[in-house]
């Protein structure tokens, strides 16, 4: 999974936000806040990589068990989903 | 060319029909100074935008994309429009964001009518936000959207209040994460990257330095009180 062209995010403030730029923004005029977590997959997911990719750098990155990761993972998916920024 | 002063820079232009001639004009300068940039469209780009939209005439489709090429242009400069009406008291400018039909200029009126000629509207619709020596001013321009209530002055912000309709009128800090969304849907999102990257670092100081409310008010003398000395309280 990667993310796909034409997104920009940048810390606002204390905030992590996902903007649309270039051609993506005549599309897609939503604004993306993430967590800590998720901001960390985001830009894993930048230059792409597996479910279990994932996994493995937020059990290195996080004092964290793998249930929890495994959730924050899924979570992050599926918002990412939603809101169409994932290439498969 | 004629050169005007807008928000602190020196912006060149030729406006040739009616609108943007008459709100421009008490922005004219006659100075010698470069111009900071330049704002100028061609016959061809308006007699575009007059086709795509039936509904404007010539003169409207010079003013709002002059306007859209000003904010867009002051991006580079440190400044951002920021969809609100404004008012200036005291030398402090008190602004109020909210989306269109809100009531964010039937609640300006009310301070009007409460502070009388101490109070000076800036700008009832399109305010530029731009830093000056690390401190944020509104500023008037002669974009001003619908209406044509704007002052060649600024001042530096005392607070921005998100506005919303309600029964009771209540002010409180907004959280950043929350602050941040509402400036970035009360402003220009350019889609040019480097733009859009400058616009966040904008909206970044803006939350950093300048106190922003959540405002829930209804149409009374009240809702008034409540905001000022909301963003006049110490606390």
């Amino acid at each position: 999974m990667k993310i796909k062209h034409g997104f920009v995010k940048k810390k606002v403030g204390d905030v992590d936000v996902v903007v649309a730029v270039g051609d993506r923004s005549v599309g897609f005029n939503a604004l993306i806040t993430l967590n800590t977590s998720a901001s960390f997959l985001w830009d894993l997911l930048v230059s792409g990589a597996t479910k279990e990719e994932l996994l493995a750098a937020m059990l290195e990155k996080y004092d964290i068990d793998e249930a929890t990761a495994k959730a924050d993972i899924i979570a992050f998916l599926k918002k990412a989903n939603d809101a169409g920024v994932l290439d498969d | 060319m004629n050169k005007y002063s807008i928000a602190g820079l020196v912006v060149g232009m030729t406006p040739k029909y009616e609108t943007l001639l008459s709100q421009s004009e008490k922005y004219k300068i006659e100075s010698e100074h470069k111009p900071d940039f330049l704002i100028s469209l061609d016959d061809e780009f308006l007699m575009r935008k007059l086709s795509e939209n039936p509904h404007l005439s010539i003169s409207d489709c010079e003013y709002i994309w002059s306007g859209f090429d000003f904010y867009k242009n002051l991006i580079s400069f440190d400044g951002m429009l920021l969809h609100s009406s404004c008012v200036a008291y005291r030398g402090e400018a008190y602004i109020f964001s909210a989306p269109s039909g809100t009531g964010k200029s039937t609640h300006t009126s009310l301070w009007k009518n409460r502070f009388g000629d101490e109070l000076v509207f800036i700008n009832d619709d399109k305010p530029a936000v731009r830093f000056i020596d690390g401190i944020a001013y509104a500023c008037g321009t002669p974009f001003s959207g619908k209406t044509d209530t704007s002052e060649n002055i600024s001042a530096p912000i005392k607070g921005i209040c998100m506005l919303e309709r309600s029964e009771t009128n209540s002010i409180a800090r907004m959280g950043n994460k929350e602050a941040v969304i509402k400036l970035l849907e009360q402003t220009l999102r350019p889609k040019e990257p480097e733009l859009m990257i400058a616009t966040l670092d904008i909206v970044s100081r803006i939350v950093s330095t300048v106190p922003i409310y959540k405002l829930k008010c209804n149409i009374s003398v009240e809702a008034v009180e409540v905001a000022y000395n909301g963003m006049n309280s110490t606390i």
